[in-house]
């Protein structure tokens, strides 16, 4: 890398982890370039915000252009935008499995696409999507939200071996639950038991989740790609 | 927001200028016969990737004009829009206008 400031690209930026990660990464001296489908109030000189959603393919395109035009350079995306939902399969409708595909996969799948173009020019990028324990713990009542997961993984993996050969690593991080907005509506005792069959039974922290991004998209991480890092010893 | 055959061509130079470096051994001629892609092509098909992406953002850098090179009607195409800097620089200016 050069001297000139790292850029890094977080989606699902107005709150949650995807809010602390960005604004960590500002700390860290990167600028970052954010996204949500509402406004964010996140005011920094290095950041800015675009509103979009991560499934609408035009307007994934108009933010890494504007990225490029800018800053002629990616460093790093952080997949993080997602959505989730609990829902007996036989009482889910088709409305939500596609929501949560929307956002999940092709939300990962374009964001990904469009700036490994952004990286191979410089012959380097770090992407890192978000898988979850509900993929392989095969917990019921996230069927969709589990499957959409699956999906990333398989992204992730394949996607790894198609960049490798222009400097990319493409890499997946699934966190156990973590407070925020997405668990917020799944009940207690469900959390609990969730929880109890981790290796270390407690809550992920947003720092957890950093710490395994953190080694993800080190310079000297560039013989790791393709993999899924699970938290809490899933 | 438009493309001239002539902007095509230069955006394609420009990304022949830049991914020369990166190629090992090899080096791209800044002609519209260079052929690209299939028989006779000095590029293997990530370097063609990365050529075709670089082209769409030096179109869009230099123009405004938003291109898709890649997509399914460039892929099945029975004259592959890849095949020269002259397919390619025709089949930007085709799909812009």
């Amino acid at each position: 890398m050069s001297d000139q400031k790292p850029v890094m690209a977080i989606t699902g930026t107005r709150k949650g982890i995807g809010r602390f990660l960005a604004e960590h990464f500002l700390n860290q001296g990167y600028i970052v370039e954010g996204c949500s489908r509402g406004e964010a109030d996140l005011e920094h000189d290095d950041y800015r915000h675009h509103c979009l959603d991560v499934a609408d393919e035009k307007s994934v395109i108009s933010m890494m252009h504007a990225i490029y035009r800018s800053h002629k350079r990616l460093d790093v995306l952080i997949n993080n935008a997602g959505i989730a939902s609990m829902n007996h399969i036989m009482l889910t409708p088709k409305s939500q499995i596609e929501r949560i595909f929307e956002t999940n996969v092709y939300g990962t799948f374009l964001f990904a696409r469009e700036a490994a173009k952004l990286m191979g020019r410089r012959k380097y990028g770090r992407i890192v999507n978000t898988a979850t324990v509900a993929t392989p713990l095969k917990l019921e009542g996230e069927a969709a939200y589990a499957a959409s997961k699956a999906a990333v993984v398989s992204l992730t993996e394949i996607m790894a071996r198609e960049v490798a050969g222009l400097g990319i690593t493409v890499n997946a991080v699934g966190p156990t639950p973590v407070p925020t907005d997405l668990v917020g509506s799944v009940p207690q005792a469900k959390m609990d038991a969730l929880i109890a069959r981790q290796a270390i039974p407690r809550y992920g922290e947003m720092a957890d989740v950093l710490n395994v991004i953190e080694f993800f998209i080190r310079k000297e991480s560039d013989f790791v790609t393709g993999q899924t890092i699970y938290m809490g010893g899933v | 927001m438009s493309l001239s055959r002539e902007q095509a061509v230069t955006a394609i130079y420009e990304a022949i200028d830049e991914l020369n470096p990166q190629l090992d051994g090899i080096s791209l001629e800044r002609s519209e016969d260079t052929i690209l892609f299939g028989e006779g092509a000095a590029l293997d098909s990530l370097n063609l990737v990365n050529l075709v992406m670089m082209v769409e953002q030096n179109i869009m850098m230099e123009t405004g004009t938003e291109v898709l090179l890649a997509s399914e009607a460039a892929m099945s195409r029975k004259r592959s829009p890849y095949r020269s800097v002259k397919a390619l620089a025709d089949y930007a200016a085709e799909v812009a206008a």
